[in-house]
């Protein structure tokens, strides 16, 4: 049994709200309102109940315009259709409603007929409407939450090799979205897109990959690795690079400039004593500098071959005191912003919870984008 | 008096009136009840008093809005010219000469709905 749609009737005079309500109510469910304020307080809690608004234009406080702007602004417009109720027929008046996200009118006297079958037709392009989003936002959900899983799978398949585990994979993940997100605070000024910071961080599952071609004996080798091997070990960067580079794609996909330059550059290091390229401070790219950093810590924290786990204390105050080589100092102090809780924050990232969350409310902020014109 | 009465006193036809209610005479006497507790002309009327234009502006438009749905034609028409005098300009003395016939037929409207 499907629930009644919800209309919202704003109007200042208590009889004209009594009379559309009267005509409606057999049919729908009723709100209303009696200035523009009361209005957007309404639009505010139910916004997802409220199916269609008749909208007067002249009131107190807020007129029918005001709360236009209103939803306007709070992109209530495109999910919310609105009726103006207006006496006022001048064309200007009309057209102004029209460019104000307007729908229809609906003109003084009210007629039972018109006022009805206008309210009906609304609703049911709107309807359509609706289904269709919803259809496209359960589709980028999907895609996601594929995409994730992937890379995951793939990525955890090669670090299998080296005794790893997948939830190194997601740690890593997780601790460059931690990183990430506290240095897009620090720096207010640079506007990254939720989409690109997800690209970054699935990216980052992609760190790796070159190991597949480190032949195993290396790979696995429990002491301390000669210089040849050393040498050898050190390709996997620049392999994982020319992998993603070698496979086809659209000329600047994001996810593939982020995934070459993490696989790439996460060993340079900030001194430019890394490796392959030597690059040095802020030539190294941000996603690189971020993964590389969660992989360090990430390192110390598991337990591998050749040590032992260390705390989450131990961890950091090894990497702010300099133990593990020199980071961007900013980066450190990412690190020290967000130390206090990591160890928390990481282990409720990794719940099952939270990544759908955050995928859904991902595909809820790229819809919005695309739809307001938006790359 | 009946409603054909009052209706045509009003300056319409019941007929076009009760079209509009979908045919139901029992919810146009419900909605004329309901006229009396309306506050549109206590706006205007107050207005006038104070000789605050704004008010006389918002109460002449909800009054023509009500009227206009209660079939109210002529005392429609005269909020009508008060807002129309209003929106154009006008000053407030000639508002309130335009404003004498909208409070006598309003107060012919009250009487008559308390004879129906």
């Amino acid at each position: 049994m499907m629930d009644k749609q919800v209309i919202l009737i704003v109007d200042d005079v208590d009889l004209n709200r009594e009379l559309l309500r009267e005509m409606l109510e057999e049919k729908y469910d009723i709100m209303e309102a009696a200035d523009g304020e009361e209005a957007v307080a309404l639009m505010e809690k139910y916004t997802e109940d409220i199916d269609l608004v008749l909208l007067d234009v002249i009131m107190p406080k807020m007129d029918g315009f005001g709360v236009l702007q209103v939803m306007k602004e709070k992109n209530w417009i495109q999910d919310i259709p609105v009726i103006m109720v207006s006496a006022d027929n001048t064309s200007d008046s009309i057209a102004r409603g029209f460019d104000s996200g307007v729908t229809d009118y609906v003109g003084r006297p009210y007629d039972w007929k018109v006022v009805k079958k206008r309210v009906e037709n609304t609703l049911m392009l709107y309807a359509k409407q609706k289904k269709m989003r919803q259809m496209v936002k359960d589709e980028i959900i999907s895609r996601q939450r594929s995409n994730r899983w992937m890379i995951d799978i793939l990525s955890t398949a090669i670090e299998f090799r080296n005794g790893e585990t997948g939830m190194h994979i997601v740690r890593v993940r997780i601790i460059t979205q931690i990183l990430l997100e506290a240095y897009l605070k620090n720096h207010p000024e640079i506007d990254m897109s939720l989409e690109e910071q997800m690209l970054i961080t699935d990216a980052a599952a992609l760190h790796d990959i070159g190991k597949i071609v480190i032949p195993e004996a290396i790979i696995n080798k429990p002491g301390r690795l000669t210089k040849e091997e050393f040498e050898i070990m050190k390709t996997h960067s620049k392999c994982g690079a020319d992998m993603i580079d070698s496979v086809p794609k659209g000329r600047g996909e994001k996810l593939f400039q982020h995934a070459y330059a993490i696989a790439r550059w996460h060993h340079e290091r900030w001194t430019g004593g890394g490796y392959p390229d030597g690059l040095k401070g802020n030539e190294i790219p941000l996603s690189a500098q971020l993964v590389a950093l969660a992989d360090v810590y990430d390192a110390l924290v598991s337990e591998r071959v050749y040590k032992a786990a260390y705390s989450h204390e131990k961890a950091i105050e090894m990497i702010l005191g300099g133990e593990c080589g020199i980071f961007n100092p900013e980066l450190m102090e990412c690190l020290r912003q967000e130390e206090a809780n990591l160890d928390e924050n990481i282990r409720r990232r990794c719940s099952e919870d939270a990544t759908n969350t955050n995928i859904i409310s991902l595909s809820e902020e790229i819809l919005k984008q695309r739809l307001n014109g938006g790359g | 008096m009946d409603l054909k009465e009052f209706y045509k006193e009003a300056g319409i036809e019941f007929e076009t009136v009760v079209g509009r209610f979908g045919g139901a005479e029992a919810l146009v006497r419900r909605f004329l009840g309901k006229f009396k507790n309306d506050g549109s002309f206590a706006v205007l009327e107050e207005g006038i008093e104070k000789m605050d234009l704004e008010m006389i502006e918002r109460g002449s438009h909800s009054l023509k809005g009500v009227a206009s749905n209660l079939g109210l034609a002529n005392l429609q028409k005269y909020a009508e010219a008060v807002l129309a005098h209003v929106r154009t300009g006008g000053d407030v003395q000639k508002a309130k000469e335009l404003f004498q016939p909208v409070k006598e037929e309003y107060d012919k409207v009250i009487s008559r709905l308390e004879n129906l």
